[in-house]
């Protein structure tokens, strides 16, 4: 530590962080001393008070981007947008969790949610690649506990098993990564790397690109790209519903994060080795990943029979769509990071929603079959609507945010010179709406055994799907565009480097 | 800028806000129902009995939660609509200088955002005066005539999006966010037409008005997206008020017509124009409006006057500019978009007035004349009568919502008397009769009145006031002024020698001739003389609510009716002018502002030519028809006098030209004989054989065409998407469940993407 | 190439790395006697024969004991550098330090109240 370190300068940067931690500890204790009868209402203590942490990133904003903690952590607009996002989508999942009968009554739940959260908040922010590595391993390490949460049931142990070996594995092989870049340059800070690169590699660019693609496989297996995704479907079946969601939603978020800032500020523009340009090696590479995971995601499935299964291969195929907007930022404007920022916003509430109305769709009918969803808007009118509002939203068809979601990324592509990728996409997307609309339809038209049997919400999951569905239409007509404002605004601090 | 809803530039946002809300509340409020048996007589009038079925019929709270929802937001929409207009008047300049006006970014598009907003200017400030009067009368009266509908709710859901629709097409600044509520009003005429979906004419009308909308809308769509090519933008404001933007447009040849000598403006117009055409019902696709009447009536009063209908035509007042651009109406000189109103719409004019002559059914000579007065302002706007166009949308909107909510009065009544036959029947006779007498009953029939003056005279004032003005009775109704100018406009370039101005003088002059003849048939056939059925003897309204909520409406449209003329008597106008006009004509001088000065026209002067003819055809259709109808009226049994005067004629006009026979012939029973063909000989037939042929070579020649067959079924007969389907059944496989496999596959694709990186950046080579 | 040649010895070191040990192994099988008889090819472990099946049940406290020392006593080391340099340490790391001890203690709280260290 310099002497220079000002304690107080240095806090805001992590003050979620902070509060996480505190609000894990006040919940342990909860668990611990508040009495079986109350352990429902630890929910609500932990998704209040994680909406109300949610709001700390807004309130102590950045005005410029600096890094802080010995350069660790990087405090900027981006960061804490994507903050926002990851722990309102752990908020809504304790408020969701709060109705399964597997998980909602117990404490730990909801302490190693707040925990995961914790790791994907760090890593948002994280400038520095032992950061990056702590934090995935603090979110990634919860979520193997929590996919095999239903110790009893073997789908969910074993889930959590694939999850783990799958995480195991792909954490080895980006710390691998991480040693040659730092065996390389003898930097760990992800902002100073790029500097030292030239001095340290030459004019051989090969040791560059096995760390390039090592880390690419970490990052792949978070956020569930081709072909690092055989562990989705599997674990998003398995694991208890929450849990789901919040894998697919905030640990998503947060990889993502990750990825573009390590992309942009370890492998730049500006970065030319061997007459070879390391971003269009990346972007190529992207692009490839991106077409191959939307085209498998959504081909996949088509077939699926679980909508639990089919809501996995639907998130890899929105990763492959993410992955475009990765890929566009070849043209280093602001639109194209602000694209990713604004799909992810707008995808953590539409797949909280969707999972939402599948938690509580199977609590009640102890089914997860498509089919099974027959006559849902007889039997819950609320509950098919919010469903609908999400799947549209999913599909990309306005007013809800989908809508714009898409075509933020699909502009960006085209922004970046990168028609055929955008073309790609948009026929991925027509594929999509094949299986989208189907689930509609069963849910509008078509009867099941179960039709007669009416569903009730309880007040935690209206709220879910009623503040779900609210911000999915809201970002979908007059949010989009301050949202998208705001985020391209977060995107230029990304890019001040 | 700031948002401050006290600033009337950001007013106009609020307009639409009470319906819109209204229909939501109820959708999603305020719609209980409880299941009664479907032979309840809660559910009886328009609907047939189904034997055991339960059929939802709306609870009383949630009736009158649901008017009260559905006027408070009408109400709220009239009060800013007038806070609005209000505070317009008192600016000066409006339009020209100032107007209302504010927009947000909606979606960035590229370097620019695409802005949608609100836009008020003294065209948009006559349709805030006219439509929420027009929608809260026929809110006012739906009360009474859905009272016992068993889907009231649904009915005042659905009539607030449709005014919500509406009003957002008035107020929107960009042809998007018109097209949207212009959209979104399409869908609510379907619902609603076909709201009695039990009635097999009416979901059938429903589709009709639906698909025929829609064939014109998607042009229209093309029309805009050309715009927007063309221009960057939609905004009314940035293309009308831009004339360098117009003339450049203009000069610039079209995509694909462009050889033809269409310039880009004048194929943007036409494909808007044809938008129009369908939207409000001008030949050829004017057939859906007859059948829309199988809607409550109060719907045919929302699409016939305040909204639907006015829609298309106050969408063309509003990108005049753009259809003019390339020509000077005043010189004689008229671009092809304006050749093609002018023709279109006084043919249309003529055309469905002669056929309103000769229908018998007191809403369907309605729907007739809706579109031939529609004719007349598509017209006039084709000959350059801007101001006249818009003159006349106000004025007919009034009498025709006044005119067709009398009408369902009337309809009302007669049913009212044909149930208090019906039981009075029941008394006296034995069933079987009346039975028989039930079953052929037509209520909406002309022939069954008669002498309906006695039993509802309020009813018979308010039709008489309406009619005269729709017939355009000189000097003291609103129909004859604007009607008047439309002529005065057409004469002004008849005398410069203007073939276009010359046609649609005289096609309009006959048009109105026959307009006041069928208007004094249909009052003769209907309120005078005897009454020729039992039941037109006992057609009335009752007493009570339903009563006063119908006649109330009609009270008050009946006053428009008549003085919403004045405002634009022109001032040279012998006598009246002075009084009414001492300075200048209100409404024109109001209007102009809206276009650009260089688009600007002086009304002609006042020339006695076309006032007398406005006289003569006006009395002398009345006249007329005064002289077949109601010197000596028609008694039961006897047959309407047109039919042995006009002979083979009047059995052509009656089917209306057989023209639903011609689209039938031409349109629906080829495509349904196309796709009976496509199934029994291309599928079954060719390709079904080709399969066969193939199989039975296959099993001939061996393994090797085998092949081939199983390529061509899943290639030719299930097609693509089983193919992408099976794609996915096959890559489904890898997903084995065994992680170790799949770390396998992570750890191959890792090799496998490394090695193309190296090759492909040439490192290995180079080490090599 | 500079770089490859700077950290070619990495290579290098690899195979050697599998040359000496498999070295000896190959060697002995080529050239060592081979004499094998039933007393030889026994089982030796420890010196004992197993006794009934080897699959046998360990109580789960035992794992649950194991896993709660295995954590302190790897958090351990991370306390060691901060007891070391206590004298050196501002108030910041000092608060750093407590604050590791009290979530530590937190956990321990934990594991005692949801009866892990109990024994049956």
């Amino acid at each position: 530590m310099e002497a220079s370190f000002d304690f107080w300068t240095h806090l805001p940067a992590v003050i979620p962080e902070l509060l996480l931690t505190v609000l894990a500890v006040v919940v342990l204790l909860l668990d611990l001393y508040g009495g079986k009868e109350n352990r429902r209402n630890i929910a609500f203590v932990s998704a209040i008070g994680l909406a109300a942490i949610a709001v700390t990133p807004l309130i102590w904003g950045p005005s410029e981007q600096q890094v802080f903690w010995g350069g660790m952590v990087r405090y900027d607009l981006i960061a804490q947008i994507f903050k926002v996002m990851i722990i309102i989508g752990a908020s809504i999942t304790c408020l969701m969790a709060a109705d399964d009968s597997e998980v909602g009554h117990k404490g730990e739940f909801y302490l190693i949610v707040i925990v995961a959260t914790l790791g994907a908040s760090l890593i948002a922010a994280a400038a520095d690649l032992i950061m990056v590595f702590v934090g995935l391993e603090t979110l990634s390490i919860p979520l193997y506990i929590l996919a095999a949460f239903r110790r009893d049931d073997e789908r969910s142990s074993e889930s959590g098993m694939k999850y783990f070996l799958f995480g195991a594995f792909s954490s080895g092989v980006m710390l691998y990564g991480f040693s040659l870049l730092y065996g390389f340059t003898g930097e760990t800070n992800i902002y100073t790397l790029s500097q030292a690169f030239p001095a340290a590699v030459a004019d051989n660019p090969l040791p560059l690109i096995g760390a390039l693609l090592m880390l690419l496989v970490g990052f792949g297996f978070k956020v569930s790209m081709v072909p690092f995704h055989f562990w989705t479907p599997d674990v998003y079946e398995g694991a208890p519903t929450p849990v789901t969601a919040y894998v697919s939603v905030a640990s998503k978020a947060a990889s993502f994060a990750l990825l573009v800032r390590v992309l942009l500020a370890v492998f730049p523009v500006t970065l030319v080795i061997g007459q070879e340009n390391l971003q269009t090696l990346w972007v190529n590479l992207v692009s490839v990943l991106a077409i191959v995971t939307m085209t498998i995601g959504n081909v996949l499935a088509l077939r699926q029979t679980n909508i639990k299964r089919l809501l996995a291969y639907s998130s890899i195929a929105q990763a492959g769509y993410v992955l475009v907007g990765v890929a566009a930022m070849q043209s280093q404007s602001d639109y194209s990071v602000a694209s990713v920022a604004f799909y992810l916003l707008m995808y953590t509430f539409t797949n909280l929603g969707a999972f939402a109305g599948v938690l509580i769709f199977s609590e009640t009918t102890g089914s997860e079959n498509i089919k099974d969803m027959g006559g849902l808007s007889r039997r819950n009118p609320w509950l098919a609507l919010g469903m609908t509002i999400a799947i549209l939203s999913l599909a990309g068809i306005p007013p809800a945010a989908g809508f714009f979601g898409k075509f933020y990324l699909f502009t960006a592509a085209v922004n970046a010179n990168m028609v055929l990728l955008a073309i790609i996409a948009v026929l991925n997307a027509i594929v999509a709406l094949y299986y989208y609309l189907i689930v509609i339809k069963v849910m509008y038209v078509d009867r099941s055994q179960y039709d007669s049997q009416s569903i009730a919400l309880s007040r935690s999951t209206l709220w879910v799907i009623g503040l779900t569905s609210i911000a999915v239409l809201l970002l979908g007509t007059f949010g989009a565009q301050p949202f998208f404002d705001w985020a391209a605004q977060g995107a230029q601090a990304l890019l001040a480097l | 800028m700031e948002v401050n809803f006290s600033d009337p530039n950001f007013l106009p946002w609020l307009i639409p806000v009470g319906p819109l809300l209204a229909f939501f509340i109820i959708t999603l409020a305020t719609n209980r129902a409880r299941l009664v048996p479907a032979t309840s007589h809660e559910y009886g009038g328009h609907h047939p009995d189904y034997e055991g079925m339960l059929v939802p019929v709306a609870t009383v709270p949630s009736r009158i939660l649901s008017v009260t929802v559905g006027l408070a937001g009408v109400i709220m929409a009239l009060f800013f609509s007038y806070t609005v207009a209000f505070s317009a008047f008192g600016e000066h300049g409006f339009g020209a200088e100032v107007v209302y006006a504010s927009n947000i970014a909606w979606m960035a598009t590229g370097d620019t955002a695409f802005r949608l907003g609100v836009f008020v200017d003294p065209l948009t400030v006559i349709m805030l005066i006219m439509v929420p009067l027009a929608v809260l009368m026929i809110f006012i009266y739906s009360i009474g005539y859905m009272a016992h509908d068993p889907r009231q709710s649904r009915f005042f859901a659905l009539i607030s999006l449709f005014a919500g629709a509406m009003l957002t097409l008035v107020v929107a600044d960009n042809l998007l966010l018109l097209f949207v509520g212009w959209e979104v009003m399409g869908l609510c005429s379907y619902m609603l037409i076909g709201f009695w979906f039990e009635k097999k004419s009416a979901y059938k009308a429903a589709i009709k008005a639906f698909i025929t909308t829609r064939v014109a809308d998607v042009v229209m769509l093309l029309g805009i997206v050309y715009l927007y090519y063309a221009t960057g933008t939609l905004n009314f404001r940035d293309i009308l008020y831009n004339p360098e933007l117009l003339e450049q447009l203009a000069a610039t040849p079209a995509l694909i017509f462009g050889s033809w000598g269409i310039s880009a403006a004048s194929i943007i117009g036409i494909f808007l124009i044809v938008g129009t055409i369908g939207k409000s019902a001008q030949f050829p696709l004017h057939v859906w409006l007859p059948d829309a009447m199988e809607g409550p009536t109060p719907v045919s009063a929302m699409i016939h006057a305040a909204a639907m209908v006015s829609a298309g035509i106050y969408a063309i007042i509003r990108i005049y500019p753009l259809l003019e651009a390339g020509g000077n109406p005043h010189y004689g000189i008229l671009s092809q978009p304006m050749v093609l109103m002018a023709v279109v719409g006084s043919f249309t004019a003529l055309f469905a007035a002669t056929i309103a002559v000769a229908q018998n059914d007191v809403k369907r000579v309605l729907a007739y004349s809706t579109i031939s007065q529609l004719g007349f302002m598509m017209a006039a706007l084709g000959i350059g009568a801007y101001i006249a166009a818009a003159f006349h949308l106000i004025t007919h909107a009034f009498f025709k919502a006044l005119l067709f909510m009398a009408s369902g009065s009337v309809i009302h009544g007669m049913e009212h008397g044909e149930h208090h036959v019906h039981e009075h029947a029941a008394h006296g006779h034995d069933d079987h009769h009346h039975d028989d007498h039930h079953g052929h009953f037509d209520p909406q029939d002309m022939m069954n009145m008669g002498g309906l003056r006695k039993t509802m005279p309020v009813t018979f004032i308010t039709f008489l006031i309406g009619g005269f003005s729709l017939a355009g009775f000189p000097l003291i109704t609103a129909g004859f002024w604007s009607k008047d100018e439309i002529l005065a406009d057409a004469f002004y370039g008849l005398t410069k020698g203007y073939g276009a101005h010359a046609l649609v003088f005289i096609m309009l002059a006959v048009a109105a001739f026959l307009t006041a003849f069928y208007t004094m048939r249909q009052l003769g056939l209907t309120f005078w003389g005897e009454p020729r059925t039992e039941v037109a003897k006992h057609a009335n309204l009752g007493r009570g609510l339903v009563s006063f909520t119908m006649t109330l409406p009609l009270i008050i449209l009946a006053f428009f009716a008549i003085t919403a003329g004045f405002v634009g008597v022109p001032p040279d106008f012998p006598i009246l002018g002075p009084i009414f006009s001492p300075e200048h004509n209100a409404f024109h001088y109001f209007v102009i502002e809206t276009l650009h000065p260089a688009f600007q026209a002086e009304a002609p002067a006042v020339n006695a030519i076309p006032v007398l003819t406005s006289f003569v055809v006006a009395l002398g259709g009345l006249g007329l028809g005064w002289w077949m109808y109601w010197r000596k009226p028609l008694v039961a049994g006897e047959e309407d006098p047109l039919v042995g005067i006009l002979g083979p004629v009047h059995t052509v006009l009656k089917n209306k030209y057989y023209i639903d026979e011609i689209y039938v012939a031409v349109f629906v029973k080829p495509s349904q004989a196309f796709s009976r063909f496509v199934i029994d000989f291309i599928d079954r037939g060719i390709l079904d054989g080709i399969l066969h042929t193939i199989a039975r070579v296959a099993t001939w020649i061996g393994d090797l065409f085998k092949v081939l067959n199983t390529w061509l079924i899943d290639g030719v007969g299930d097609g693509i998407p089983d193919g992408i389907f099976d794609f996915g059944g096959w890559v489904r496989r890898i997903q084995t469940g065994h992680v170790q496999e799949y770390l396998l596959v992570v750890l191959g694709a890792v090799l496998v993407i490394g090695i193309i990186l190296a090759l492909s950046t040439g490192i290995l080579q180079a080490a090599g | 190439m500079n770089v490859l040649n700077e950290w070619a010895f990495v290579g290098i070191f690899i195979a050697i790395a599998w040359v000496f040990p498999a070295l000896p192994i190959i060697i002995a099988r080529f050239f060592g006697p081979k004499k094998p008889n039933a007393i030889k090819l026994m089982t030796y472990e420890s010196g004992v024969e197993t006794v009934g099946d080897t699959w046998v049940q360990f109580k789960i406290q035992y794992y649950l004991y194991g896993l709660v020392f295995l954590i302190f006593d790897v958090e351990m080391v991370f306390l060691f550098p901060w007891a070391v340099a206590y004298n050196e340490l501002n108030f910041f790391a000092f608060g750093a330090g407590l604050l590791f001890i009290f979530l530590l203690t937190d956990a321990l709280i934990y594991a005692w109240r949801k009866n892990a260290l109990e024994w049956s």
